[in-house]
């Protein structure tokens, strides 16, 4: 379960982002935080995925304090933010670590083959479109098999995955445990 | 079984070569010939500058007697020795004052105020400190290679994409790791770059090096040309100068190219 508790966040230069914000997300659950332009989605799901701290409150993941990048915790940004010096496949397993070669090559085939992107695994970012390179990123996100997925701006995303599925408004998606695992396959 | 091999794809590596280096050999290549031809007919008496002609025969003649060969192996292992002992200093102490805020504060406005000393000024006291033999030429070699590869590196590492420092974030890497995964791929063509302006760096300088009584090297060369009245020989070792930093140049070039396949930067796309 992730719990936020009474969190805020001030910017060094005086801009408060967020104030007393708390909400629960059981397992299984997915969470839609809708906003327009600036009003601090971002910054609450950095704030989660525990790149910046908030002052006050805590953020807390199965009863532990979140107090800064979590294994547990997957994150895809507004943008793909993928390395040029690497591949797909080795963007994609970027986050597996010292896994034995084999391990590392099926997962990450199997993380492609959902985004529809296993054709693409040996070439270079540079040669993606942009919704192409957006799905690649979530491949990266869901090949760790994070329990809590934080999506920025997802609609972009879900767009590339289906593209004939209208914009909808800016959000930031909170999904944990088994609604990552949905989201990844697409199901509403 | 699809390939997800994280080997890069084939079809990017670009082939060099082609036309493009013949066109380089259009403007040097005809002064030369303008040259040859204006002594030929008695405008000039290729005195004081020979043509190429004559530049040729020189070079030959010294090529025949093992002395060109021996000159030029001398002026390269120097330029190596302080080449390698430059990028080393440099790029250690161009990664930790890029990586580290404190390093920076510490090391930063001393090197920089190093930098601003004129190289030759060094010579005194180099002989002073190493001697007159070859320490004393491959730590003023070595210097001028140092500040391009520092400057570079540190700058590039500061230039980051803050953005893919945060993908490192999110996987935890330790700071080694961060280093090695992602700063340093991101900085490599700044710093083949620097490489570049450094090895350029090292080739004036061991002119200046060769110059603090060397009994050998190209820049022997020169000298022994200047005080012998044999500009033939001059010109003769600035062409192997020339040539040898081109080729070296080149060779720098080469070895980064697979590294760099990813690139996707303006020349690509020319």
């Amino acid at each position: 379960m992730l719990a936020l508790n009474d969190i805020g966040k001030t910017y060094p230069n005086g801009v408060q982002a967020l104030e007393g914000i708390g909400l629960r997300v059981e397992a299984g659950e997915i969470l839609a935080i809708l906003g327009g332009s600036g009003c601090g989605k971002s910054t609450l799901l950095r704030l989660i995925a525990g790149l910046d701290r908030p002052a006050p409150g805590r953020v807390v993941l199965d009863g532990a304090e979140v107090s800064g990048p979590h294994e547990k915790i997957g994150v895809v940004f507004q943008e793909p933010r993928l390395f040029p010096w690497l591949t797909v496949a080795g963007n994609v397993g970027f986050g597996l670590g010292r896994r034995p070669a084999h391990e590392r090559r099926a997962l990450v085939e199997e993380a492609l083959r959902r985004v529809g992107l296993v054709d693409k695994a040996g070439v270079w970012p540079r040669e993606l479109s942009g919704g192409q390179a957006q799905r690649v990123a979530i491949a990266r996100a869901l090949v760790t098999r994070p329990e809590v997925l934080l999506l920025d701006e997802p609609f972009s995303a879900l767009d590339a995955l289906h593209p004939d599925r209208p914009s909808g408004p800016s959000a930031a998606c909170v999904g944990t445990d088994r609604a990552a695992t949905d989201a990844d396959r697409g199901d509403p | 079984m699809v390939d997800t091999s994280l080997a890069a794809p084939r079809s990017v590596v670009r082939r060099l070569g082609g036309t493009g280096w013949a066109l380089g050999l259009i403007l040097p290549l005809g002064l030369g010939i303008l040259w040859e031809a204006a002594v030929a007919v008695g405008l000039n008496s290729g005195r004081l500058l020979p043509p190429p002609s004559a530049v040729a025969g020189t070079l030959w003649s010294l090529w025949q007697g093992g002395v060109l060969a021996d000159h030029a192996l001398a002026t390269l292992g120097r330029v190596g020795a302080g080449f390698g002992l430059g990028v080393a200093a440099g790029t250690l102490a161009g990664a930790l004052t890029g990586y580290s805020r404190l390093a920076s504060r510490l090391l930063d406005p001393s090197l920089q105020a190093l930098r601003a000393i004129p190289s030759i000024a060094w010579v005194p006291l180099f002989i002073l400190w190493f001697g007159i033999f070859e320490t004393s030429k491959i730590v003023l070699i070595a210097v001028g290679v140092f500040f391009p590869v520092y400057l570079g590196l540190m700058a590039a590492i500061r230039s980051v994409d803050r953005r893919i420092v945060e993908v490192g974030r999110i996987y935890r890497l330790s700071g080694p790791a961060m280093v090695g995964r992602i700063l340093l791929p991101a900085v490599l063509p700044a710093y083949v770059t620097a490489l570049r302006s450094g090895l350029g760096l090292g080739w004036m300088f061991v002119v200046a090096a060769e110059f603090m009584g060397a009994s050998e090297g190209l820049g022997y060369l020169l000298i022994d040309g200047q005080q012998l009245g044999k500009p033939g020989q001059i010109v003769a070792a600035i062409i192997a100068f020339a040539l040898l930093g081109k080729a070296t140049d080149s060779l720098l070039g080469w070895i980064s190219a697979p590294f760099l396949r990813w690139e996707d930067g303006f020349a690509r796309h020319h």
